[in-house]
């Protein structure tokens, strides 16, 4: 410990203006106010926050700064990765031949044009035409394919680049991957944010009554609950798709018919432990009506875990829409989700395994940055919960 | 504790019956049946048909039968696979699933359960940290998206798995992987924050004050407390990886009952729909009811009769 050299000096009485130094003041903020403090603090959260941001933004604006849409396809470029091998011959032309032996001209690092290949020989080799710069493709050795140039000379490679045009590759039609994963984000996110904004009304009101009202009601409405809860969820969502046909709004609503089930069990037993509280009775006391003891004391109440709970929901809609669209049962092609575009992509895995890495990882960011989100929003709005 | 279950069961029951009789209703209500293909069949031939299932019967006529066939277990003819009887669909289909479902139930016990166990008692480590990460990451990542990921490493590129199929018991490993890879990563973080509620309780720190070894508290005290809420969802968790998912069958090419139950939805096979749908429930109210009998040995204080 520091010695401390006590003079007299500081032993002298505070003069007036220094005498609310011993008071401890703290700024008073508004309740939201200091969950918004907590949540930013945790870094995990605000990360979560910033990704979210950006996907919205990039999901709305990006589509109108580019002059290609999902439907756009191109059928001299399919298939192209977004980093290509490049070969060169002995005159400095560079070629990228993809998996599926198509030969493309490379200029100034960008595909110029499809080499077109003329039948001739084809039983040891194959020849593709350019202007002044043909390719022979000799596979007379099945083990040991040899492209070769004019001359003969064996093509050598010359390092790899980037896809300028594409940058995350093309499909199987040529459509460009990128704006299709835009696209998709569009729909994930549309379906997601509706979805769980219905049911948070159909939730929060089902089991706020069930809570509030309690009794013979309670018990039958949770019943009900229990029973919708058991009928598995895939033969609900193919039944209502039949009935509205597929497409988003299908998707929306039957998310949007099931889930509701969880936010209105946890509403209820929100509600049931507040109405015990004092306030409540007082309201009561006072006379107040049903509906505005429902709507103005107790709901306002349980808003926490109810925020909480929504942000979890999100990231569940997001993968139960890929999880139909995988099936099959999502959006109608041409458009994309997340869930086509994977689906798609475990097609042709074997051979282009990019075109699924782009849309996993966008499902996975998603999922991470709406679950940071909502852990840092459970901490926040109530710091004992934090484990 | 007899009686109880009785009651229990009759319950049970009462549930199956009110869940029979609803989607009984709503698959009829749905246009659209089994015999509706694409291509037209001959109006004979579809009136026929509709005779020899008993379609041509109004629905609560169809209903009473369905039940009565029900009281006797037994789940009536699939519509779309002519010939076949669901009940032998399921016990020939329900193996596959299971086994797929067993070994990720496996995973899940010996892997996801003892991890949040480490991790819970010491919280803050590095163990903890890593652990932390990789089950986020866990619960994050869509099962499609990793069993894409796990075929893509080992049967495309590595060659050690079938791609597709089980022509020999190698072919369930992936799917099992693919289909555990959320629970254990959900059980371990579970696992690890009831351990950490439970270790922060009075009780814990009086008998760490008067002196108890550290063993002894974990035993005794901890791991029976920290059990509660893990049981609790392990029931519902250990029925639907049992009854397997769809997606995980069709990526894999496995011949379970998801696949049989989603094609059944898909082609309005109307026995296969109740069938599969009531099987589902009874696994669910007995992996249910035994969760609640559980809770009465790792807990006396929990009183089953209520």
């Amino acid at each position: 410990m520091k010695d401390i050299n006590i003079t007299k000096e500081m032993l002298k009485p505070l003069s007036d203006d220094k005498k609310d130094l011993e008071q401890v003041v703290f700024k008073s903020m508004p309740y939201w106010h200091e969950v918004w403090h907590r949540l930013i603090k945790n870094k995990l959260a605000l990360l979560g926050i910033i990704t979210i941001v950006l996907l919205f933004l990039i999901a709305i604006f990006v589509p109108f700064l580019v002059d290609y849409d999902y439907s756009d396809d191109n059928l001299d470029r399919v298939n192209i990765p977004p980093v290509m091998e490049i070969l060169e011959d002995s005159e400095g032309n560079k070629y990228f031949i993809n998996k599926d032996y198509r030969v493309y001209a490379i200029e100034n690092g960008r595909i110029s044009k499809q080499l077109q290949v003329k039948k001739e020989d084809f039983m040891k080799s194959l020849t593709y035409y350019g202007e002044n710069m043909n390719i022979i493709m000799d596979y007379s050795n099945k083990e040991n394919i040899k492209y070769l140039d004019k001359q003969g000379n064996e093509l050598v490679e010359a390092g790899k680049i980037w896809n300028k045009d594409n940058i995350l590759g093309t499909d199987i039609f040529g459509r460009d991957l990128f704006i299709r994963l835009v696209y998709g984000a569009r729909i994930s996110l549309l379906v997601a944010v509706v979805a769980t904004i219905v049911n948070l009304f159909i939730g929060t009101i089902y089991g706020g009554i069930s809570g509030y009202i309690g009794g013979r009601l309670d018990n039958l409405m949770m019943r009900l609950v229990d029973i919708i809860h058991t009928i598995p969820l895939t033969l609900y969502v193919i039944l209502i798709m039949v009935v509205v046909g597929a497409g988003i709004n299908s998707i929306i609503i039957a998310l949007s018919s099931v889930y509701w089930v969880g936010m209105a069990r946890l509403v209820r037993g929100q509600v049931m432990s507040i109405k015990q509280q004092e306030f409540v009775m007082a309201a009561m006391t006072m006379g107040t009506r049903k509906k505005d003891i429902l709507m103005k004391h107790l709901l306002p109440n349980s808003i926490g875990p109810i925020i909480v709970s929504m942000t979890m929901l999100i990231p569940k809609a997001i993968f139960v829409e890929a999880f139909l669209s995988y099936i099959g049962l999502g959006v109608p092609r041409p458009m994309a989700s997340w869930g086509t575009l994977s689906n798609d992509a475990v097609q042709t895995l074997n051979m282009y395994p990019y075109q699924l890495i782009a849309p996993a990882i966008a499902i996975s960011v998603t999922m991470f940055a709406f679950n940071f989100l909502g852990d840092g929003l459970r901490d926040a709005i109530d710091p004992r919960l934090r484990k | 504790m007899a009686k109880y279950i009785f009651k229990r069961l009759i319950s049970i029951i009462l549930t199956l019956f009110i869940l029979a009789t609803i989607t009984f209703f709503m698959m009829h209500s749905v246009p659209g049946g089994p015999f509706d293909t694409e291509k037209k069949l001959p109006p004979e031939l579809e009136e026929a048909m509709l005779e020899k299932y008993d379609l041509d019967l109004p629905v609560y006529q169809q209903y009473f039968n369905y039940m009565k066939d029900l009281l006797k277990l037994d789940l009536g003819p699939s519509f779309k696979n002519q010939g076949e009887m669901v009940n032998e669909m399921i016990i020939s289909r329900f193996p596959v699933s299971a086994r797929v479902g067993i070994m990720a139930i496996i995973m899940l016990i010996v892997i996801g359960i003892p991890m949040g166990l480490i991790t819970g008692f010491n919280s803050g480590s590095i163990i903890d940290r890593v652990v932390i990460a990789i089950s986020t990451f866990g619960i994050v990542v869509p099962s499609f998206v990793l069993a894409t990921i796990l075929l893509y490493i080992f049967s495309v590129k590595l060659q050690i798995f079938p791609f597709y199929g089980i022509q020999d018991s190698k072919g369930f490993i992936l799917p099992a992987i693919s289909l555990a890879g959320f629970s254990v990563a959900y059980f371990a973080k579970l696992t690890r924050s009831s351990v950490l509620d439970v270790m922060s309780q009075d009780y814990i720190i009086t008998a760490d004050a008067k002196g108890l070894k550290k063993s002894t508290i974990i035993f005794k005290h901890v791991l029976k407390n920290a059990m509660i809420p893990v049981i609790t969802v392990l029931g519902p968790a250990i029925a639907s990886l049992l009854t397997g998912t769809f997606v995980i069958e069709k990526i894999f090419g496995l011949p379970g009952i998801g696949k049989y139950f989603v094609e059944g939805i898909a082609n309005r096979d109307y026995g296969v729909i109740m069938g599969i749908t009531l099987f589902y429930a009874v696994i669910l109210s007995i992996m249910i009811l035994i969760v609640d009998l559980l809770y009465a040995v790792i807990d006396p204080r929990i009183d089953v009769k209520e």
